[in-house]
């Protein structure tokens, strides 16, 4: 898996809790980005990545976000290193990553189409 | 150093290296709670030149290059953050190893959606300047060993680390553009490296802050960073209060701007780097009146580097620095001191190689071609007239980081 190709498309997905159904692209960027950090109700945000060279990661950067992996690594380093922010909670692989949006309240993240059960919500973009 | 600063490093090093790999592998962010992150980084460097001491022995192949850091953050509610970075760093004779507190922050940004953000810092905080500067003491956000000396000098890296003040920032983001803008007024950090870099030696008395000082950044971006342009600045005014009853030593003030351009291109495989540094500089009512001067630092370097796979990365990278843009083969200033011209210049190319080896762990190396000596600390090469002017660095750094 990590080595070939994903079998299935990129899907963004939310805890069922996070009250936004459809976000427009500036919105996804500033996400994963790390600057917008609350839900429209208030809820924070918590962002949950695949590592850079995760294949799914790749292909959710440049679906959704439009950029690179190694940008969206200097972007947090830079704000992690000089104190002015946090980075995104990284997981081992898709099952953690269901898992962790699932039961975490404000968790944004990704998944393959496939793996996308009742226990998260999949988001549209506008 | 002393048996107290290696027993110091020791405890630090031995701490890290318990933490570091049990985190690495254990997750990314131990959830202890929600808002709090823990990272931790810890680097090794090796570093041989034929000719001029740089970080300690280095004509004899020098260890004393090595930094290790761990920061925590705490997020209780989106609108704030507190910070803070603890810092040990062994640079030769530049910095001995000792903990220092790198920053210490709080943050409160009330105003933010997503296209906005504006917010308040208060603290220790790194000063905004130029693209790396903020996190210049922690290897995998460098691009290389060293970063390049023209507008990131070793020698003067205390000046330009941090503030202890306030700052303003502001996020504007429309589409594909984003502008970022952060003001900050406070007090700089000061030692004896700077009386080496603005007095020329370690003299008896105190450099430290004259009044408050300012720096400031504006960086625009286009797509997340894809084009990067920013142009960030330091006014800085120091004084030195020489020690009572040494006729041939007076005080003196030392006003510093240090102006730098940014421009930076990332591309799928390659990123294409510049910056341009002015750095006017002014001494008054020092003793002896000699010392009275002024004069326009210069520095600029063009980078390339280039990722072959996933894990490699190449850079090829070209750094030239006068210490006087009106002098830059350094013969007024050489006929005035009666040193080497080649202490007031430096034209350096690079050539580097990086091998992410985990997520965790990297390995780089760095091969430097220099002609000119004025990167190099007088504190670390005390007899100029005993220094090379064409010489060429080797160097190794491992990296471990969370």
């Amino acid at each position: 898996m990590l080595a070939g190709g994903p079998l299935y498309a990129v899907q963004l997905v939310v805890n069922p809790s996070v009250p936004d159904t459809k976000l427009s692209p500036s919105t996804v960027r500033a996400l994963f980005n790390m600057r917008l950090l609350q839900w429209s109700d208030g809820t924070p945000v918590r962002v949950y990545v695949l590592p850079d060279d995760n294949a799914l990661h790749r292909q959710f950067c440049k679906r959704y976000l439009g950029v690179f992996p190694h940008q969206l690594r200097y972007s947090w380093n830079r704000r992690v290193y000089s104190g002015i922010g946090q980075s995104p909670h990284q997981v081992k692989n898709v099952e953690e990553m269901r898992q962790r949006i699932a039961d975490t309240p404000g968790a944004i993240g990704y998944l393959p189409e496939d793996l996308i059960d009742d226990s998260v919500r999949a988001v549209e973009m506008e | 150093m002393t048996a107290y600063e290696q027993s110091k490093w020791n405890r630090l090093a031995a701490l890290l290296l318990a933490v570091v790999p049990g985190l690495a592998f254990a997750g990314e962010n131990p959830e202890w709670f929600e808002g709090m992150q823990l990272h931790a980084f810890l680097s090794q460097g090796y570093v041989h030149t034929t000719h001029n001491r740089f970080m300690g022995d280095s004509e004899e192949g020098s260890l004393d290059f090595r930094e290790a850091g761990v920061n925590l953050s705490l997020r209780p509610t989106p609108s704030w953050l507190f910070s803070a970075q603890l810092l040990s760093r062994k640079a030769g004779e530049m910095n001995d190893g000792s903990v220092n507190l790198d920053y210490g922050l709080v943050d409160f940004t009330p105003f933010s959606n997503e296209t906005w953000r504006i917010g308040v810092i208060g603290g220790r905080f790194k000063n905004p300047i130029g693209l790396y500067n903020d996190t210049r003491d922690v290897p995998f956000t460098r691009p290389s060993v060293f970063l390049p000396q023209s507008i990131y000098w070793e020698k003067l890296r205390d000046i330009m680390l941090s503030s202890d003040g306030g700052q303003f920032h502001g996020e504007f983001f429309h589409g594909r553009h984003s502008l970022l803008l952060q003001l900050g007024i406070g007090r700089f950090t000061t030692n004896e490296n700077l009386e080496w870099a603005y007095l020329g030696n370690d003299r008896p008395g105190e450099f430290e802050n004259d009044g408050l000082s300012r720096v400031g950044r504006l960086q625009y971006e286009f797509e997340e960073g894809r084009v990067r342009l920013a142009l960030s600045g330091i006014e800085a005014n120091f004084r030195f209060e020489a020690e009572p009853g040494l006729p041939t030593v007076g005080s003196g003030k030392t006003r510093i701007d240090y102006w730098v351009a940014s421009f930076q291109y990332n591309a799928e495989r390659w990123s294409l780097t510049a910056e341009y540094m002015r750095e006017p500089v002014e001494w008054q009512s020092y003793l002896p009146p000699a010392l009275n001067d002024s004069r326009e630092a210069e520095g600029y370097y063009l980078q390339g580097t280039w990722r072959i796979t996933e894990a490699l990365e190449v850079l090829l990278r070209y750094d030239a620095a006068y210490l006087d843009r009106h002098d830059r083969d350094g013969s007024r200033q050489s006929s005035l001191s009666g040193l080497p011209a080649h202490l007031y210049f430096s034209r350096i190319w690079s050539l580097g190689l990086t091998w992410h080896i985990t997520s965790h762990m990297m390995l780089r190396g760095q091969f430097d071609i220099a002609d000119g000596t004025a990167p190099l600390s007088g504190r670390e090469n005390p007899d100029p007239t005993a220094m090379e002017r064409h010489w060429k660095l080797f160097s190794l750094l491992f990296s471990l980081g969370f």
